[in-house]
C-alpha cells in the first residue's frame, strides 16, 4: 500500500511539472510509467529526526 | 547506467530543516536498500550487493565510506537491528541439513555452487509446497539467525540459528519481512513467526509466534500454541512487559481478519 500511495504522489507531481513546463504534451505512456521513481520502505530514526527510504530509479532502453 | 536496469540507493529526509530536501546516502553501483537505524540515530545497517552477493553494511551519517559487516559465504535476506545496537538478525536461506551444526553457512554455499555445476536438473519434491506463488522450494528454508556487533559495526564471533530447531521459513515465504521477528526492549530475546512446515503447509494458516534467547541457547518456545490460526507481527512495549502482535480466528482462512492481541507478560493475561 506505502508502495502504492508513493506511485501515485509521484505520478500527480509529474503531471503537474510536465503542464507547468513549455514542453509539448503528451499522454502518459507504459515507457513513462516503468521510468517513474520507486519510493518503498521508509525508517524513521530513534530520535525521530530523520526519515531513511529506498529509491528505486529505472532506466529503460528503447 | 546501463539501459533496461532498475538500481536501488538509499536516501535521507531531515525532518528538523525547515525546507528539507532529499539528500542521497549512498551512489555505488550496486544495490542498496532495507536501511535500519542504529539506536543512536546517527548510523545504520543496510543490505547492499555491492561485494557481489548481499550483505550487511554498515554506515555513518557523519560522513565517509560504508565498511562491510558481514561477510556470509551465502545471501542476507532480512536485517533488523537490536533496540542496544549489541545485535542483528537476519535471514538466510539455508539447506536444513547444513544447520545445526555451529551455524554451518558454507556447507549451503557449497551445495550450491554444486548445484550449478551439476548437469542434473531434476528434483523431486515429497511434500508441498513445490512453488508458492512465484517463488519455486528449492530446498533451502529461510533461518533467523543473530550476530553480535561492536560499536563500528563489525561482527563478533559466528551467527547463531535461532529457528534451526523448527521445519519452518523464518520469515515466512514468499513475501514476509523483518516485520515477522523482533528483539525484546533489552536483546535478550527474540520473538518470531513461524508456520511449520511438515505435510500440512500449503493448507495451513497456523503461524505462531516462538520466543527464543537472542544468543543462541535454548529451544524456541512457542507463545501462541492455543489460537490455531495465523499469529505475527510481533512488539514489545518500551518496558518488555507486555508484548503485541496481530492474530486471525478462523483456521486455514487466510483472509481472516487480523486483531491486534496484546499480552501481559508476567500474568499471560491478554486483551484483545
Amino acid at each position: 500500500m506505502v508502495k502504492f500511495l508513493s506511485g501515485v504522489v509521484l505520478v500527480a507531481g509529474m503531471l503537474g511539472g510536465t503542464a507547468g513546463a513549455q514542453e509539448p504534451r503528451q499522454p502518459f505512456s507504459p515507457d513513462d510509467l516503468v521510468r517513474l521513481n520507486r519510493l518503498s520502505d521508509p525508517q524513521v530514526s530513534p530520535d525521530g529526526r530523520y526519515v531513511v527510504y529506498t529509491l528505486r530509479e529505472t532506466e529503460h532502453g528503447g | 547506467m546501463e539501459a533496461n536496469k532498475g538500481r536501488t540507493h538509499l536516501w535521507l529526509l531531515d525532518l528538523n530543516a525547515a525546507e528539507g530536501k532529499p539528500r542521497q546516502l549512498t551512489q555505488s553501483e550496486a544495490n542498496d536498500s532495507n536501511a535500519r537505524w542504529a539506536p543512536n540515530s546517527r548510523e545504520i545497517y543496510f543490505l547492499s550487493t555491492r561485494s557481489g552477493s548481499s550483505q550487511v553494511w554498515h554506515l555513518s551519517l557523519a560522513g565517509g565510506e560504508a565498511t562491510q559487516t558481514t561477510r556470509f559465504p551465502v545471501d542476507v535476506d532480512a536485517l533488523k537491528v537490536s533496540p542496544r545496537g549489541e545485535r542483528l538478525a537476519v535471514s538466510i536461506a539455508v539447506f536444513p541439513h547444513c544447520t545445526g551444526n555451529g551455524a554451518d553457512l558454507d556447507c549451503t554455499a557449497k551445495r550450491l555452487e554444486a548445484r550449478a555445476k551439476s548437469p542434473e536438473t531434476g528434483r523431486v519434491y515429497d511434500r508441498l509446497f513445490v512453488r508458492h506463488w512465484d517463488t519455486w522450494d528449492d530446498g533451502r528454508q529461510s533461518h533467523l539467525f543473530t550476530v553480535r556487533v561492536d560499536a563500528d559495526g563489525k561482527t563478533l564471533g559466528a551467527p547463531a540459528d535461532m529457528s534451526g530447531k523448527l521445519d519452518a521459513d523464518v520469515p515466512s515465504k514468499p513475501w514476509g519481512g523483518d516485520e515477522e521477528f523482533t528483539f525484546s526492549p533489552d536483546g535478550a530475546q527474540v520473538v518470531f513467526s513461524a508456520r511449520i512446515k511438515g505435510k500440512t503447509e500449503a493448507w495451513s494458516t497456523n503461524f505462531d509466534l516462538y520466543e527464543v534467547a537472542a544468543n543462541g541457547s535454548g529451544a524456541p518456545v512457542n507463545l501462541t500454541a492455543d489460537n490455531p490460526a495465523w499469529d505475527t507481527q510481533p512488539a514489545f512495549s518500551p518496558d518488555g512487559r507486555q508484548l503485541a502482535w496481530l492474530a486471525q480466528e478462523r483456521p486455514g482462512f487466510e483472509s481472516d481478519r487480523f486483531h491486534l492481541v496484546i499480552r501481559d507478560r508476567a500474568s499471560g493475561k491478554r486483551a484483545t
